[in-house]
């Protein structure tokens, strides 16, 4: 049982029980001090029928001094020493609960520096509150900047935490989302602002949390028993607030920069990733390409008293255009030479597969069929049949018999090709038919024929030559290469190649090679050319 | 037998707000003393030989660290739980507080419940 104030003083004070002592002898009569329940607490029991003095504390009494008519002097001395004693003890109470407080906030500080979770941070600001102040219900809430929406972190209790569709500006508690500022509302059910109706809290503690003058969200503790929050109290909850609000704000910073990171990580897997299949697709290409270089012609047949040279250069890794150049008869004397330059419809590598499909017919057609227009009857229908309907290629075939000069002259839907005389004038070599593997009934290929005489060549290419076209959109076209091939005359075919190609590049200059580009020249030797 | 807790701190406020935290325990029957200074305090543990002792480390005539020196390791007091009290929190002040056999340290402004607690978990209570 806790002890009466008298009783407390007298038994454990020792200074105070020493000065009673003193006084009590001073007064030179037996003095006894007793308990409120009538036990001893100084000298001798008295006997009844003695003066008996109260000595009160807050109007109740707290014991008897009792012996003889001066002992009501040591009652009032000890009605004092009593009060004294009282007021040491409020202050050192008040001194306790401060300890207490500052203790708090260290301890939570300290909590807090290790959290970068959310949910735990609003979690363990209610609990820290909880334990220097009286709350049934509490709630913390966080604030969507955009939509003004507050939803819960954390609470507990039966009534705050099942509150739904708070706000910015909604209620007690959106007010204080709102304005910013901390408050006590001691009588709920008075306050017009509450967005219940009929709640079951009585009293609320409410504090913005805050970091700078942004609002971040709310933390509010409330009872249902009726209860007054202090000042002090909202100042303790506010002060855990601005540092849970830090901490809060702490956490979010890093799941964003967790985010970041995270998002970093998988947009350079993606990029490694794109970066190896186009690597892949590169080498594949590169491949691809060094198969159909081999495809075409290492060597151009020998061909006594005639010079010949070609070169294709594809528009991307792998063209659509092929040359070819077929000697028949005796080996470094051919009765007859093929000479062919082809153009699949596209360019790349889809072209190209068509393209090693034509060579492969081609050349096996070559050596099998003795007429050019008959060639081209059995490539156009091994074609059709063999690619699919928007593959088609146009050809140029040109069958030179050496001995005369002669040249036969088939056209698959190709554009003009020709023949440069060694004066300079022109004869065109037109189409005769239409492009191979186009139709499915193909009326047989025409022909023409010419002779060549000494300096003459016949040149054929594919549209690569004419089109080619600047950063303007002009195009190369006829006239110039027929001006190249006019002042190149004399030079070594070899070299005339050389000079078209160059005068094609300075011509488009910057604009990227839009398709492939071939060119083949037969040139009958001038008289003194003859070895 | 009656536990007893001494509180020796040169500082009479203090001594008052230490004794008011542990009041309960007096309902209890333990018995509280007080000690003003290093000496004295040295004193009422030899003669009183109390289950727990709260000791202020900054003491005229003989520093908290040199009676706890003296108690647990001079005269081997092992079974007297001492507790030194601080207002430094220096990490250097901590290692010496293990070396002359301190049971535990704790900062000012103590912690009234972590205080009282620590009291009843040595006393039993």
């Amino acid at each position: 049982m806790a002890a009466t104030p008298l009783k407390q003083l007298i038994a454990r004070q020792a200074d105070a029980r020493a000065l009673v002592s003193r006084v009590a002898d001073a007064l030179e009569f037996p003095l006894t001090i007793e308990d409120v329940d009538g036990r001893l607490l100084h000298g001798i029991a008295a006997l009844d029928g003695l003066p008996r003095f109260p000595v009160t504390y807050q109007e109740t009494s707290t014991g008897w001094v009792a012996g003889s008519e001066r002992a009501r002097v040591l009652a009032s001395l000890l009605d004092h020493l009593v009060a004294k004693e009282a007021e040491r003890k409020a202050l050192g109470s008040e001194v306790l609960h401060l300890y207490r407080e500052v203790n708090l906030i260290y301890s939570f500080s300290e909590k807090l520096a290790a959290l970068l979770d959310l949910e735990r941070v609003a979690r363990l600001t209610l609990q820290e509150a909880r334990h220097l102040i009286a709350a049934t219900d509490g709630i913390v809430m966080l604030l969507d900047e955009e939509s003004g929406a507050l939803t819960m972190a954390a609470g507990f209790g039966d009534v705050l935490p099942a509150l739904t569709g708070f706000r910015r500006g909604l209620g007690i508690l959106g007010a204080v989302a709102d304005g910013g500022v901390a408050e006590i509302v001691n009588d709920v059910e008075q306050d017009g602002r509450r967005a219940v109706q009929q709640t079951a809290i009585k009293s609320l503690l409410c504090a913005p949390l805050r970091v700078g003058e942004r609002v971040i969200g709310v933390i509010a503790l409330g009872s249902t028993e009726p209860s007054a929050y202090k000042a002090a109290e909202l100042k303790l909850v506010t002060t855990l607030g601005l540092q849970a609000a830090t901490a809060i704000e702490n956490a979010r910073l890093f799941e964003r920069t967790i985010e970041a990171a995270r998002e970093r990580e998988r947009l350079m897997e993606l990029h490694q990733r794109a970066e190896l299949a186009r690597a892949k697709l590169q080498r594949d290409l590169d491949l691809a390409a060094l198969i159909q270089a081999q495809l075409f012609p290492s060597e151009l047949p020998q061909v006594p008293g005639y010079a010949l040279a070609a070169r294709n250069r594809p528009a991307r890794s792998c063209g659509g255009d092929y040359f070819d150049a077929l000697a028949f008869g005796e080996l470094g004397a051919p009765a007859h030479v093929l000479l062919c330059v082809a153009d699949v419809a596209g360019k790349g590598l889809p072209a190209a597969l068509v393209m090693s499909n034509t060579q492969a017919t081609l050349r096996a057609l070559f050596g099998r069929t003795t007429s050019l227009p008959l060639l081209a009857d059995s490539a156009t229908r091994l074609l059709y049949a063999s690619t699919s309907p928007e593959k088609y290629v146009t050809a140029a075939f040109a069958e030179l018999t050496p001995s005369t000069g002669e040249v036969m002259f088939v056209g698959a839907g190709h554009l003009d090709n020709m023949v440069v005389k060694a004066d300079g004038s022109i004869v065109k070599l037109e189409s005769t038919g239409a492009p191979l593997g186009l139709l499915p009934d193909q009326p047989p290929y025409g022909e023409t024929r010419t002779t060549l005489s000494a300096g003459d060549c016949v040149v054929l290419f594919s549209d690569g030559v004419t089109d080619a076209q600047d950063e303007e959109g002009n195009e190369f076209g006829e006239e110039r290469l027929v001006e190249v091939m006019r002042a190149s005359a004399g030079k070594d075919v070899g070299l005339i190649i050389g000079d078209v190609f160059t005068a094609i590049d300075s011509f488009v200059g910057t604009a990227p090679q839009f398709d492939d580009i071939t060119l083949l020249i037969a040139r009958r030797d001038a008289l003194d050319d003859r070895r | 037998m009656a536990q007893t807790i001494l509180i020796a701190d040169d500082e009479a406020h203090l001594r008052s707000l230490l004794q008011q935290t542990l009041e309960e325990l007096e309902d209890e029957g333990v018995e509280l003393l007080t000690a003003a200074n290093g000496e004295e305090a040295l004193e009422a543990i030899q003669s009183s030989k109390p289950n727990l002792v709260f000791l202020d480390v900054m003491m005229p005539k003989m520093s908290g660290f040199d009676v706890c020196e003296r108690a647990k390791l001079g005269l081997g007091m092992k079974d007297t739980y001492i507790v030194l009290l601080t207002a430094k929190g220096q990490e250097f002040d901590r290692q010496k507080g293990q070396q002359v056999g301190a049971d535990l340290y704790m900062t000012k402004p103590f912690d009234p419940d972590a205080l009282l607690q620590k009291a009843r978990d040595v006393l039993g209570l």
